[in-house]
């Protein structure tokens, strides 16, 4: 039971096109997580969600923290995530849990700023994730970094332009030989730094997170409209990148600053869908479907709406698609960036 | 939540010796079991009974054919009760549950009647245990009487007499992997058998190797007792041998608690299973012995806290090096923890 459910259930949707399967390419499992609204979402809590209407056949675990080794050499503890991971996978994979393949597909982390060391991280991740024909698929590591600090900076703390700097960059290096992909993960105002790094490795798969990030909180309150602006040469730039595929949510987070998690009643799907449209139509017409796809981030976006209405959200974003176009964005673009 | 867990309640007891560390060599994690005491029993429940008193540091978990992958090859379905016991394993080794190394070692199930192709099963399954996958058990549990239950898929006797279980083996042996014993004490000239054509392979007897006592077994438990001594005996002579010490809860046994009005004290555990424990320490030395809650099977019969009272009292006259090896050090050894 997440802190906000009663919160959460004072909008009720019916599910929108409730057949059309979908895999979910961004979520998170964890537990005590105290500053979120679920500190637990474990196998139980997330299957609570992907049973709740839709039609979610399969997820991707995105990095998030979670159970790293509590002992051994520090840059290994990461690898504890990927094989606590890999055995809620499993027990998704015996189908006595229902249809939903859970976690078929594995991001973790690797601290990259140890250069080429980085790389008997990835081997050690690979191996934790069942091996080359197993369920890790690549990692992410963060630079979500701004000069204010009431943006938060994320559990790495990441240097200014690590994405510019060479040393990452050598550790980035590392992912292409293993056909590991990139999860992309900045703020707005960084966004030109990924596009140099994604141009700087044009084979490797670089998957945008969440829209680059565009903030809205802190020095950013009231501006939306204004880093819009700025927004959308950034995406443009960056979408002429083909190794680029763009993830098409994560927008119900605190810093996005629609403060949904303020008000009285959370937003219906056609409130979310007023507020983002400009967002979500911009990116699919400069990446096209096939390099788009629909995503949950939750537990993190439970903080703003349910997951029935998000994916409802998604749906009504998606109504003037052909059907072609709904599968790519739903779910195929998402099986083959992932190889699930 | 067991579903006996109000009857349990019924007694309860002081820990002993509350900070001897324990490695708890054997149970099983899993879920949607509905014919057993604890239908899930998964991180949270076993955390539940090994921190019930005892200083439980490290624990091993044995194969329950759980979360089998529902699809793809036949052989290689096992591979997956692997990898859910190591992603409860990553969750204990992250130090936020607590102190205890939740399935620190993970013994897998593989089909040896595979002959030799299960060596790519056995490969698998050390690729999806990185690290703390030790071994296999194939039960051949099968009695004739139509009271004993035969074990998992198990159709006839005299399945390690087969020559293809034994091919299988020599796969787990090339390996350096464990093989846990398990049959019922009438097949005990069988696993002998197995133990000596087999000399390099480490074999674990589980739950003392079951003398019986239900159906045509019951209410002969002196004579049984005598055979099982004999066929036990035996089986200690072999050096590649270990003894599990435990499993009596089940209902196999014949002891019938789970039919009492009350659960039974440490005191009444240590009167009825003590000849059987004293004799097998004795035949295999503690060396050769663990302690094994065999839970959550065993919670049929009696708590996680209450049966560990009845061996630190069956062991209460032995030296604190003999009691740390049969309640910690084999177990690590062994299983190389």
């Amino acid at each position: 039971m997440a802190r906000n459910t009663a919160w959460l259930n004072q909008v009720q949707e019916k599910p929108l096109d409730p057949a059309m399967p979908i895999c979910d390419p961004h979520h998170h499992l964890w537990e005590f997580r105290h500053e979120r609204v679920a500190d637990r979402y474990l196998l139980d809590e997330i299957l609570e969600d992907t049973n709740s209407g839709h039609n979610i056949v399969s997820t991707v675990f995105i990095e998030c923290g979670a159970m790293y080794r509590k002992t051994g050499p520090k840059h290994m503890r990461c690898v504890g995530e990927t094989e606590f991971v890999n055995g809620i996978a499993a027990m998704a994979a015996s189908g006595l849990y229902g249809k939903t393949q859970v976690a078929a597909g594995i991001i973790g982390t690797a601290d990259l700023t140890r250069g080429s060391k980085a790389g008997a991280v990835l081997d050690a991740q690979i191996l934790a994730g069942g091996g080359p024909k197993g369920r890790f698929r690549g990692i992410r590591h963060s630079a979500s970094w701004d000069a204010d600090p009431i943006i938060p900076r994320g559990r790495l703390d990441p240097i200014k332009g690590l994405y510019l700097d060479s040393t990452f960059r050598e550790g980035f290096a590392e992912l292409a030989p293993r056909g590991l992909s990139f999860e992309g993960w900045c703020y707005h105002h960084t966004i030109p730094e990924l596009t140099s790094l994604a141009k700087a490795f044009p084979d490797t798969t670089i998957i945008l997170n969440h829209f680059g990030g565009p903030l809205g909180i802190g020095p950013y309150e009231g501006k939306q409209d204004e880093i819009f602006k700025t927004w959308r040469k950034d995406i443009t730039e960056l979408a002429k990148c083909q190794n680029v595929v763009a993830k098409l949510g994560g927008l119900n987070m605190e810093m996005n600053g629609f403060g949904w998690h303020l008000r009285p009643m959370p937003p219906t799907s056609d409130e979310l869908v007023t507020a983002y449209r400009r967002y979500f139509e911009h990116t699919i017409n400069k990446f096209g479907p096939d390099r788009c796809m629909f995503e949950s981030n939750f537990p993190v976006d439970m903080v703003s709406c349910s997951y029935n209405v998000l994916w409802n959200a998604n749906k009504k974003m998606a109504k003037g698609a052909s059907a072609k176009e709904k599968a790519a964005l739903f779910l195929d673009t998402a099986t083959r960036v992932y190889r699930l | 939540m067991g579903t006996n867990d109000d009857w349990l309640a019924l007694v309860t007891e002081e820990t002993l010796e509350p900070d001897l560390p324990i490695c708890d060599p054997h149970h099983h994690l899993w879920d949607f079991q509905l014919e057993r005491v604890e239908p899930r029993y998964l991180i949270d429940e076993l955390l539940n009974d090994t921190q019930s008193g005892h200083n439980i540091v490290s624990t091993v978990f044995i194969e329950c054919g759980t979360m089998f992958r529902e699809d793809g090859p036949e052989g290689m379905k096992p591979v997956g009760e692997v990898e859910f016991a190591n992603g409860i394993a990553a969750m204990g080794a992250s130090g936020l549950y607590g102190k205890t190394r939740v399935a620190a070692g993970i013994v897998g199930h593989a089909d040896l009647m595979l002959g030799q192709a299960v060596g790519d099963v056995l490969d698998a399954q050390i690729a999806a245990g990185n690290g703390r996958f030790k071994g296999i058990r194939h039960m051949v549990t099968y009695d004739a009487d139509p009271a004993v239950p035969n074990g998992r898929n198990i159709n006839r006797p005299g399945l390690c007499m087969e020559p293809a279980y034994r091919e299988g083996l020599k796969e787990l042996t090339r390996r350096g992997l464990t093989f846990e014993g398990w049959c019922y004490h009438p097949q005990l000239p069988e696993m002998v058998d197995l133990a000596r054509a087999n000399p390099d392979q480490v074999i674990i007897m589980n739950h003392m190797a079951a003398p019986l006592g239900l159906g045509e077994f019951a209410g002969r438990r002196d004579e049984i007792f005598e055979t099982w001594k004999k066929d036990y005996a035996d089986l200690a002579a072999c050096p590649n041998v270990i003894a599990k010490l435990g499993g009596m809860g089940m209902h196999y046994f014949g002891f019938g608690w789970q039919d009492r009005p009350k659960p039974p004290t440490s005191d009444e555990l240590v009167t009825a299973t003590k000849p059987y424990f004293d004799f097998a320490i004795e035949a295999f030395g503690p060396d050769r012995c663990m302690w094994e809650s065999n839970f959550p099977v065993d919670k049929l019969s009696c708590s996680y806290n209450i049966v560990w009272n009845s061996f630190k009292k069956i062991s209460k006259d032995f030296s604190a090096d003999e009691k740390a090896k049969l309640f910690h050090d084999t177990a690590t050894r062994i299983y190389s923890l």
